[in-house]
């Protein structure tokens, strides 16, 4: 009767969340808002990039190399064309706003031995890639031939400085080997960063139902008929039901999302999966010939191969869980002694800041995801859920992860005994805001 | 047979006390009236024979069995500060709470949709509580409490908010319900009510029981020897002729009648009194004077209250 009871309070919290608009709102276009939000930014960031660059070359260079950087250019956002041979016609021109380009560039007539001579003139500044672009097409052309009056082959030569990277690598407790590059660093700021909002929001609606109960004066008819605890554990638990549906929905949704992205960026590699090791090489190999910085769409398949989404997911959802009981535990016994939003703020306090230095925390230990300091707030419930989402797609040891894992479920049940003490006296009291040594009290004799 | 015996329950807050040694006995198939002043301990004791609290002291027998949590299912509260979801619908909120104190899906329905109709509420049965007047939440409420038809209901105030027509209804509902043999304690300040429903009476002034019983035996108890005389006639005709054999201590002169409350003095009692003034009044009735429920209210607790103040003062 005891579970009937807890259940049914557990069932009423997860179908009046799940029924509201605002929860399928919340569930569909929240995270829309976000990708809409930062895909807003990096559309505005890319379009100020789609700008043309129409320059005309003043070529007075003694190996005509001009030539050769127009030959060079791969770019579409660059053309190159010839109007004006002459720099103060073409600058008179560009200064007119009557050239049919604009942007000016002037090639000396020693350009081989002084290619600091080289000037590119614009009546309006164009974006710093297309700048780069346009020295990195400018000192191709100069190293050519400066090789060729050396007499050393191009081809030679591009064989010789061929860049590469070091692979870096984590070997494992079983002695397999998983990626380390930069992924990890994204997946371990991005999932801290969901756990902590997690923690928050959910703890946060456990708090305010708890006290909608009270200030409504459901609480004593409730617990005419449902023990404190039952009460308190079917809040929470229906309420981590919530949070676990919307994840599961998100995850769906990413899956599906991911793949057609994959399917609509690397067609080739979602049909092979060798390729994209290819595709890697190739995109890594461009960036440092290139000199270019950013991500392509081969970097950002990685990014979702490099880290084990089957450890990553799972042990998310246990650290949300065990994080998510901790917290709203503490959360509804604040709830229990408060009777206003104003006294809530004041109670919460206590509550809600070690769970912002564990957001603080996580930033921190990013730098260092083994560090002595990762360790030890790994094992602190207060910081575990938040820190070990930064240090789990670094690779964590089974036994470290075992020992945090255990210690969140003590504090978890420490957390839900202590605050149901406080709870059970907490829902009954109104009018009198209760002093820290009165909570303390009920804490202890209950 | 006592369905309720306690004794000697203690139960303290910090720095309040808030019952002292309460003894209480609730027969069964009675209506039961808890009375005392606001801060007496009233919703302390119903809290604790809800089981929502437990005493520091005393023990608590529910048909001689000691009060555990399946003695819960049998009972139905109704608590003074009432509560329910504002934003769920009645029909769901009856189900939900039928459900929480025992009742299949199948039974919950059935009796919610019994209750609606008793009460007049089935036309509103889809609507969310916020949308119901003060009146109809109060009936939502009491439907939830008697729902699962407890043999043992707990009612604090259970007429306010209501108007006549709907206190009336509920009165009845209650009355319908001792005649099915449930035991009800009624917890309330409104006198005329006591007078009306309740068999029996435990008054709680300052954390202690200070009255308890039948009513019949308490107005017994506290009853003055004094009897009510209507007559056609003239008082002081009639105090002459009464003489020595009683003396009034009240009148209510109604147009040709008069009632005179006349206490005898000599042997004889009312005898002798009407002996007296027959020959001179024509008596219409005569009737003993029983103190009302709020007499002995005010008087037993006010007699308590001096009593403490005598005895603080003597310390």
């Amino acid at each position: 009767m005891v579970s009937a009871r807890l259940f049914l309070v557990l069932q009423r919290e997860f179908f009046t969340r799940v029924r509201k608009p605002t929860f399928l709102i919340m569930t569909l276009l929240g995270p829309l808002l976000i990708i809409a939000l930062y895909g807003g930014v990096i559309w505005l960031a890319l379009s100020e990039e789609k700008e043309t660059l129409i320059i005309n070359i003043v070529d007075d260079s003694e190996v005509q190399a001009g030539h050769l950087v127009e030959k060079l250019n791969r770019q579409a956002e660059i053309r190159f064309v010839r109007v004006d041979s002459n720099l103060i016609v073409a600058t008179d021109r560009l200064a007119a706003g009557d050239a049919p380009y604009n942007a000016l560039l002037y090639l000396p007539r020693d350009v081989v031995n002084a290619p600091s001579g080289i000037t590119l003139g614009f009546s309006q500044r164009p974006g710093m890639s297309l700048i780069r672009a346009v020295e990195y097409l400018c000192q191709k052309a100069v190293e050519h031939y400066r090789l060729l009056a050396h007499k050393v082959d191009p081809h030679v030569y591009e064989m010789v400085r061929a860049p590469f990277h070091i692979k870096q690598y984590y070997i494992q407790e079983d002695g397999s080997r998983t990626g380390a590059n930069e992924a990890p660093y994204i997946w371990g700021y991005v999932a801290s960063l969901i756990m902590y909002v997690s923690v928050l929001l959910y703890g946060a609606q456990t708090m305010r139902g708890v006290m909608e109960e009270k200030a409504g004066r459901v609480a004593e008819v409730l617990l005419s008929s449902v023990r404190p605890f039952e009460l308190m554990m079917g809040k929470i638990m229906g309420i981590a039901l919530v949070g676990l549906l919307q994840f599961f929905i998100w995850i769906v949704f990413s899956a599906v999302g991911i793949f057609l992205l994959a399917l609509w960026l690397l067609p080739e590699a979602v049909r092979d999966p060798d390729q994209l090791q290819i595709l890697l090489d190739q995109s890594a190999q461009r960036a440092l010939i290139e000199g270019k910085e950013g991500i392509d769409s081969a970097q950002v398949a990685e990014l979702l191969r490099s880290v084990n989404l089957g450890v990553m997911i799972p042990s998310f959802l246990f650290y949300f869980l065990g994080g998510y009981f901790f917290y709203s535990a503490l959360f509804a016994a604040v709830g229990s002694l408060v009777d206003s939003e104003s006294d809530a703020q004041q109670f919460a306090l206590p509550v809600t800041l070690p769970l912002i230095f564990s957001i603080a925390v996580a930033m921190a230990i990013l730098n260092n995801p083994d560090g002595r300091l990762a360790t030890l707030f790994s094992m602190i419930p207060f910081t575990s859920p938040v820190v070990m989402m930064v240090r789990i797609p670094f690779g964590v040891s089974v036994g470290e992860f075992l020992l945090s894992a255990f210690i969140l479920l003590i504090s978890f049940l420490v957390s839900v005994w202590v605050s149901a003490r406080i709870y059970r006296v907490g829902i009954l009291l109104y009018g009198k805001k209760p002093q820290w040594r009165d909570v303390l009290r009920y804490a202890v004799k209950g | 047979m006592d369905l309720i015996q306690g004794t000697g329950i203690a139960k303290g807050y910090s720095g309040h006390q808030a019952l002292d040694d309460v003894h209480i006995h609730i027969t069964s198939g009675s209506i039961h009236g808890l009375l005392g002043p606001n801060g007496a301990g009233k919703t302390t004791l119903i809290r604790i024979l809800m089981r929502i609290l437990f005493p520091d002291k005393g023990s608590i027998l529910y048909r001689g069995e000691s009060l555990s949590p399946h003695h819960v299912d049998k009972m139905g509260y109704l608590p003074e500060e009432r509560g329910l979801y504002k934003k769920m619908s009645v029909w769901d909120q009856l189900l939900y709470f039928g459900r929480l104190r025992g009742l299949s899906r199948a039974d919950a329905r059935t009796k919610a949709r019994r209750w609606l109709e008793k009460l007049d509420l089935a036309r509103w049965q889809h609507r969310k509580t916020q949308d119901l007047s003060k009146g109809m939440q109060q009936k939502v409420q009491f439907a939830i409490a008697v729902l699962h038809e407890p043999e043992f209901l707990i009612m604090d105030e259970p007429f306010s908010g209501f108007d006549p027509i709907n206190a009336a209804l509920i009165r009845d509902e209650i009355l319908a319900m001792k005649k099915e043999g449930r035991t009800i304690v009624l917890s309330t300040h409104n006198m005329t009510s006591v007078e009306e429903l309740c068999d029996e009476i435990t008054l709680l002034h300052r954390s202690r029981v200070v009255l308890a019983g039948r009513m019949t035996e308490i107005k017994n108890r506290y009853k003055t020897g004094e009897y009510l005389i209507r007559f056609r006639g003239h008082h002081i005709s009639f105090a002459s002729a009464l003489w020595t054999s009683g003396q009034i201590t009240g009148k209510l002169e109604d147009g040709a009648y008069t009632t005179l409350t006349v206490k005898p003095l000599e042997a004889g009692g009312l005898n002798k009194v009407l002996q007296n003034v027959l020959p001179v009044a024509e008596i219409v009735e005569v009737r003993e004077r029983l103190p009302s429920m709020n007499d002995i209210f005010l008087q037993a607790v006010g007699a308590h209250s001096s009593l403490n103040t005598q005895s603080s003062l003597s310390e």
